[in-house]
């Protein structure tokens, strides 16, 4: 793996993982989206040209492999009852009840995001991950003003919900 | 975009997420393009033994099955390339619009879809030709009619254990596919009314 593409990784993982974590509540299966999400990014850092941000570059190229993972892993539950790997616990002893309540409500944040059509669930987390309208819009192959639409919805909903 | 002020942002950004083993990610790439040599390998390996068999038997071998022989390898290379075709959208990834790369997802499951059709239709048709190549052999008397039955029967059971594999095979990609596609559909709809 070159250094400059292995560094890009690294300063967009958490970002990656978020995206992960947008459609698979699965912990296994989020790991292993993951690393496909990953993978997927690091081949494509080779043809970016600069025509968008690397943010958004890096945005939809892991979003268009999510969708991919999650249609082909149609026979699988989505929930965590499947689950092989024991997803890590929060510790306890060390967390707060604000910490606890935070986590509480990114969870429902979660829940009700997976629940979303696609393009609403992309326009909402590219949202949250700090792109303009413009951007979403060019990630998602639709207009700024559509976009504006779906996110105002989605907001909406995510607000009175959580 | 004011994320910094906006609750939601916020909440998102304060989410505990996995990162990616980069060494398995890079070990994960070697084992693809492994793979996919592989794929590249068996495809010139399949056409090329038949066609150096066929070479140095073809003294051995009768007009008429000679003639059945390349017709079964020219098809071959039809569907081989017909195949290739329907597959021409399943790359490692996209950087498509995610419009775009719906659009796509949604054709390459549907020609997945035809490719198990193919494959389950393809189990009958096999056994018309055999039916047509025998009944040639016999009519114009090609082998006696013990070489013939022996042929016949040893076909037969060959055709009895690897056909039935073939549908089983092809019905059940074919179901998964079906699956994928209605999976597909649902998530771009969402479940939240």
């Amino acid at each position: 793996m070159s250094t400059d593409f292995s560094q890009v990784l690294q300063e967009h993982a958490a970002l990656l993982g978020r995206v992960a974590a947008t459609y698979e509540a699965n912990f296994h299966l989020r790991q292993e989206l993951l690393q496909e999400i990953t993978l997927a990014v690091w081949q494509a850092l080779e043809k970016f040209k600069g025509d968008s941000s690397l943010k958004t570059y890096v945005l939809r190229v892991a979003h268009n492999k999510a969708i991919t993972h999650v249609a082909y892993h149609a026979r699988q539950p989505r929930n965590d009852s499947y689950c092989e790997v024991e997803a890590p616990k929060p510790n306890l002893q060390t967390t707060t009840d604000e910490q606890l309540d935070q986590q509480q409500q990114i969870q429902g944040m979660l829940k009700e995001i997976r629940n979303m059509p696609i393009q609403t669930r992309q326009v909402v987390t590219m949202s949250m991950e700090g792109l303009s309208y413009h951007e979403i819009a060019d990630a998602c192959g639709i207009s700024s003003s559509n976009a504006g639409v779906i996110l105002n919805r989605a907001r909406k909903v995510l607000m009175e919900r959580i | 975009m004011s994320e910094h002020q906006d609750p939601l942002s916020q909440l998102w950004q304060n989410q505990k997420v996995e990162q990616a083993d980069l060494s398995a990610v890079s070990k994960k790439w070697r084992k693809v393009r492994l793979k996919q040599r592989c794929y590249v390998a068996l495809d010139f390996i399949s056409l090329v033994i038949p066609s150096i068999f066929i070479w140095f038997k073809a003294e051995q071998i009768d007009s008429f099955t000679m003639a059945m022989v390349l017709c079964a390898i020219c098809l071959s290379v039809v569907m081989v390339f017909y195949i290739t075709w329907l597959r021409r959208f399943s790359l490692g990834w996209s950087n498509a619009s995610t419009e775009q790369h719906i659009q796509q997802l949604q054709k390459q499951i549907q020609n997945n879809i035809k490719i198990a059709n193919l494959s389950l239709h393809s189990v009958w048709v096999v056994m018309v030709v055999f039916i047509a190549f025998f009944w040639t052999l016999y009519y114009f008397q090609v082998f006696s009619p013990e070489k013939l039955m022996d042929k016949i029967l040893l076909s037969l059971k060959i055709n009895a254990v690897v056909l039935p594999c073939v549908w089983i095979w092809a019905f059940r990609r074919k179901k998964r596919f079906s699956k994928e596609l209605t999976e597909l559909n649902l998530l771009l709809h969402g479940t939240n009314s």
